[in-house]
């Protein structure tokens, strides 16, 4: 009888992938069985370098038009450019600080609002039957689809954008922090009345410091829909804004601005999600601990 | 003067309208100074309802409990609560629901302190309380330890400390050993003895353990489900021998023991057999 399995070559990507399928037993450290365990760190800045030279080979190549996909070089070229000489009437670090202004400027109206009417719903029923309607309904609809009305009720000014960012914000952190609130557990509820707590009390000391990891969450969810939300914000009538510059490239297909537009919405939103991270491990150590 | 519990029932209406399940019927308990109770029986008997009655969670339907001969109305710092620790890092998946009864973001000193905060106590001086009652559970070398990093074993003696700063009447203990390995929960059940004769607070303590239950108990009282009942009550004095002897081990493999286990073991799985138990 013949062994039929694949034979693939000992260590490297195809071993790896092939385990997928493997039978034998795990190796220390690892528990048999559990899915896509080990690292893959190694493999994500493989992938990430693999798709890098990809862009810059098609385009050496000339597979693909500039017009399509413009080379890296020109990409940082253009970034150069528009860093110092600017782009449709304001340089790139004007367009960032108006992109952040009105992301962050929803952020903190959000952050004010949405996490005290969470922590209410969490704690009152009232409070739960009144607000929960309205966000469940509003939540799950794209923020272009209700675009227009913001846009008919605030005019075409600030006003429309900021709220359009804050509405997508609201709901994710108003969600968190209710859900935060509903995390506490009741033997700690318990254990503080039985201290001669009075409800004021649990809910300062108690509720609110229970609820803190997820209101984290919350905030970074909601900065992360704050960015994705930024480019529709800046379709209508904005005169600076990264946004506002890719689409306007866009319409004059200046292709490189548009990707190196990209690059830099992606970039700055990563490294506020890493912020947040970090803050997060910072104010509550104990996430996940206990 | 003590606890009184008089003719206690506790009726929560069922799934089906019209339905009623009897959680508790007819209890009588009396708790006087000195007592240590230990509630034994098998699941569903009612146990952690009779302890939530005490604590002041929930209302009987009828009956009435009283400490020092005011009705119970509502928790309150004369009944300190021991709850159970379920230890081990939980889910960081979606909502993590915390089953236990510390306050993670507070330090070891901090949680036994954290009652007296409430009460307005200035800094000093509830610093000096807990570090009393930290010391008396072993616990003097970890006041600034983040009790998430510490083991179950160690969390508890954290909410044994913080339930004694408030200088309660009584200790209201809901299986407060039940997540804990073996050998931390035989060392654990000799520190809550020494603790209650050192403070001499009222005890009741609640668990599934018969072992643990008769070394402890002053009083047993074994419950029976379906409605929830005390079925029968033993006095027991083996917690005074181990006083006496300081070996656990020899006391809980002694004939007399053994032999008291042997009955109670056969009462509650004679109710197991009827109907009672796990099959909720």
């Amino acid at each position: 009888m013949s062994d039929t399995a694949v034979t693939v070559p000992k260590g490297g990507v195809l071993s790896a992938i092939a385990n997928v399928f493997s039978k034998g037993p795990a190796k220390p450290g690892e528990s048999y069985g559990a899915p896509g365990q080990g690292s893959s760190v190694a493999i994500s800045v493989a992938s990430s370098l693999g798709l890098f030279l990809l862009w810059y080979a098609v385009t050496a190549l000339g597979l693909i038009k500039p017009l399509f996909l413009p080379s890296p070089a020109m990409v940082f070229d253009k970034f150069v450019e528009v860093a110092t000489e600017g782009f449709g009437g304001s340089n790139l670090m004007q367009h960032t600080l108006w992109s952040m202004g009105r992301v962050f400027g929803a952020f903190f109206a959000a952050a004010l609002t949405a996490i005290p009417v969470g922590i209410f719903m969490g704690v009152n029923r009232v409070m739960r039957g009144i607000f929960d309607p309205p966000i469940e309904f509003y939540r799950p609809i794209p923020p272009l689809a209700y675009l227009p009305l913001t846009i008919i009720w605030f005019g075409i000014g600030e006003t429309s954008k900021l709220i359009l960012i804050y509405l997508a914000m609201f709901a994710p952190m108003a969600l968190n922090a209710r859900a935060g609130v509903r995390s506490v557990s009741i033997e700690q509820i318990h254990a503080a009345y039985s201290l001669g707590a009075t409800r004021v009390q649990v809910i300062l000391h108690v509720i609110l410091k229970g609820a803190m990891p997820e209101i984290l969450t919350g905030m970074r969810i909601g900065i992360g829909f704050g960015w994705t939300t930024l480019v529709a914000a800046e379709m209508v009538a904005a005169e600076a804004g990264l946004g506002y510059m890719v689409l306007n490239a866009s319409e004059f297909l200046v292709t490189d601005v548009v990707i190196m537009g990209i690059i830099v919405i992606g970039i700055i939103a990563y490294l506020f999600d890493l912020l947040m991270r970090w803050i997060e491990r910072l104010l509550v150590p104990w996430k996940g601990q206990m | 003067m003590g606890l009184q519990v008089d003719g206690v029932t506790v009726v929560y209406p069922g799934r089906k309208p019209g339905e009623e399940v009897h959680a508790l019927e007819n209890i009588n308990i009396d708790i006087s100074d000195g007592d240590f109770v230990v509630a034994l029986g098998a699941s569903g008997c009612g146990k952690t309802t009779l302890l939530n009655l005490m604590a002041g969670f929930i209302a009987p339907s009828a009956g009435r409990v009283t400490l020092d001969q005011e009705v119970v109305e509502g928790p309150g710092k004369e009944r300190g609560v021991v709850n159970h620790v379920v230890t081990g890092p939980g889910a960081d998946r979606g909502v993590v629901f915390q089953k236990h009864a510390l306050l993670p973001w507070l330090t070891v000193l901090e949680n036994a302190e954290f009652g007296l905060k409430l009460q307005g106590m200035s800094k000093p001086e509830r610093n000096e309380t807990a570090s009393k009652y930290l010391a008396l559970v072993g616990l003097e070398d970890f006041h600034h330890h983040a009790v998430y990093q510490l083991s179950g074993g160690m969390q508890q003696r954290v909410g044994i400390a913080r339930a004694l700063t408030s200088n309660p009447a009584m200790l209201l203990m809901d299986e407060p050993l039940g997540a804990l390995d073996a050998l931390t929960r035989e060392n654990l059940q000799e520190l809550i003895l020494d603790v209650w004769r050192e403070t001499g607070k009222m005890i009741f303590f609640i668990t599934h353990s018969v072992e643990e239950a008769l070394f402890m108990a002053t009083r047993l009282v074994v419950m029976s489900p379906r409605p929830g009942r005390i079925t029968h009550t033993y006095d027991l004095d083996f917690q005074q021998r181990f006083f006496d002897c300081r070996d656990a081990r020899a006391i809980k493999s002694s004939a007399d023991f053994i032999e008291v286990r042997e009955k109670v073991l056969s009462i509650i799985h004679g109710d197991e057999l009827a109907g009672g138990g796990d099959h909720v």
